[in-house]
């Protein structure tokens, strides 16, 4: 049973939606409450607690302005309950990064690479480097708050 | 029966009809549920470590499904519109009619990347992005930035020769047909190197906000289908069964309840390619 234990997390997600049609998930997750948006949280800590994903060590932090942008990296406790962090959806490993004070939502996949919600089909050797990627991507725009389960 | 069509051999007024299809569904409010759905999708992805619509075997299934779904979101506004596919190994330059302003509109201006021209260009009033990760309410592209080629016929048919859909451990670089055609195997390629030749919200998670997303994803479900033909013999999905956060063969596809991989082997009961 134990290899359910993640999919038990979203999968009443996708309970909530059933009968819905795809565009249902959009409807559930509009009402989800704060428990729903924890539970998601949590199964980030999950993967990153677990013994399946071997990530690296914890990036080191930065603060640079790059193209006339603040950029900062803050690493984060990996086991932080997601309480700690409000509604912030920090990666799995916990590591934030901010442009011009804006969260910009990071996460680091399987084999170690980061990516981030703007530069997702591509892999960067640290979050430093999307970071980068990203103020060439906004084009002088500002991030909004990234909350897909809220 | 619907019959999804290259995009280079539509006339104008299938072109027409799709595009206005497309619109309505924008303007009624459904359009936007599927970008929420597909940003949804990708942030539990990302961060679960449950691979559902990207990373994993199921990317393809779980993609043929939300086309499927959206081609009937369509079809509720005009029975007569299917979703094109965009062959960019063919169409493979900005000048590709894909980016007229008659079907998807060409690049961004350099100024902020805003798409000035065609039916989904912010100034024509009917194409506002909502569903977004930054503060840009218009659709933005920059063809050909960040890479400047797109994938070839040739990298496409070395992927289609490959016999085994996927292997373990079933994720981003795993061997096999699926993680190639995604592009999870190699940076920059495939599948995900379209994505950012595109840029703009197509190289975002919010990608399909920009239309090309559904053109794109039509045409790797086609070499889905390509590839299914070539190897008649191979086990047409794996893993079968008693694979920790990956979706096997006959087990359900969040958000659907219903929706296996098994389900959506055979693409002939929904639509055929032409
Ligand atoms: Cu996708
Ligand atoms: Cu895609």
């Amino acid at each position: 049973m134990t290899k359910l234990t993640r999919r038990q997390a979203f999968g009443t997600v996708a309970g909530a939606a059933a009968g819905i049609a795809v565009a249902g998930i959009a409807v559930a997750s509009a009402n989800a409450t704060p428990d729903k948006a924890g539970r998601f949280t949590t199964a980030a800590t999950g993967t990153a607690a677990g013994t399946k994903h071997h990530h690296t060590a914890v990036p080191a932090p930065f603060s640079e302005v790059f193209e006339g942008r603040r950029i900062q990296g803050i690493p984060g406790d990996a086991n932080a309950k997601s309480e700690a962090h409000g509604q912030h959806h920090t990666s799995a490993t916990g590591y934030r990064v901010l442009i011009d004070g804006r969260e910009l939502h990071v996460m680091q996949k399987p084999d170690s690479s980061w990516s981030s919600v703007m530069n997702h089909y591509q892999t960067f050797p640290d979050p430093h480097t999307a970071a980068r990627a990203a103020v060439t991507s906004l084009m002088g725009a500002d991030l909004v708050p990234h909350t897909p389960t809220a | 029966m619907t019959v999804r069509k290259n995009q280079a051999n539509l006339t104008a007024a299938e072109k027409k009809a799709f595009v206005d299809a497309v619109l309505e569904v924008k303007r009624i409010g459904v359009y936007d549920e599927f970008v929420a759905a597909h940003r949804l999708r990708f942030a539990l992805d990302m961060n679960t470590g449950v691979y559902v619509g990207h990373f994993g075997p199921s990317f393809l299934p779980w993609h043929r499904k939300f086309l499927i779904d959206f081609e009937n979101e369509l079809q509720k506004i005009d029975a007569s519109v299917s979703i094109p596919y965009w062959d960019w190994t063919a169409d493979n330059t900005v000048a590709s009619s894909v980016w007229a302003p008659d079907l998807l509109g060409g690049t961004g201006r350099p100024l902020d990347d805003q798409v000035m021209d065609g039916p989904f260009a912010y100034s024509a009033g009917k194409w506002p992005i909502n569903i977004q990760v930054d503060s840009r309410p218009f659709l933005a592209r920059n063809l050909a930035y960040r890479v400047p080629t797109l994938p070839s016929r040739a990298e496409v048919d070395a992927a289609l020769a490959i016999p085994t859909y996927d292997s373990a451990p079933f994720r981003d670089g795993s061997a096999g047909f699926r993680a190639t055609l995604e592009g999870s195997a190699g940076y920059l390629s495939m599948h995900n190197r379209v994505h950012s030749w595109v840029w703009g919200q197509m190289e975002s998670s919010v990608s399909p906000n920009d239309p090309v997303f559904w053109l794109h994803h039509s045409f790797v479900d086609k070499l889905w289908a390509d590839w299914h033909a070539l190897h008649p013999t191979s086990a047409e999905y794996l893993p079968a069964g008693g694979t920790v956060d990956v979706i096997d063969l006959n087990e359900t596809m969040p958000p659907w309840p219903n929706t296996t991989p098994q389900s959506m082997l055979d693409h002939t009961p929904f639509y055929t390619y032409a």
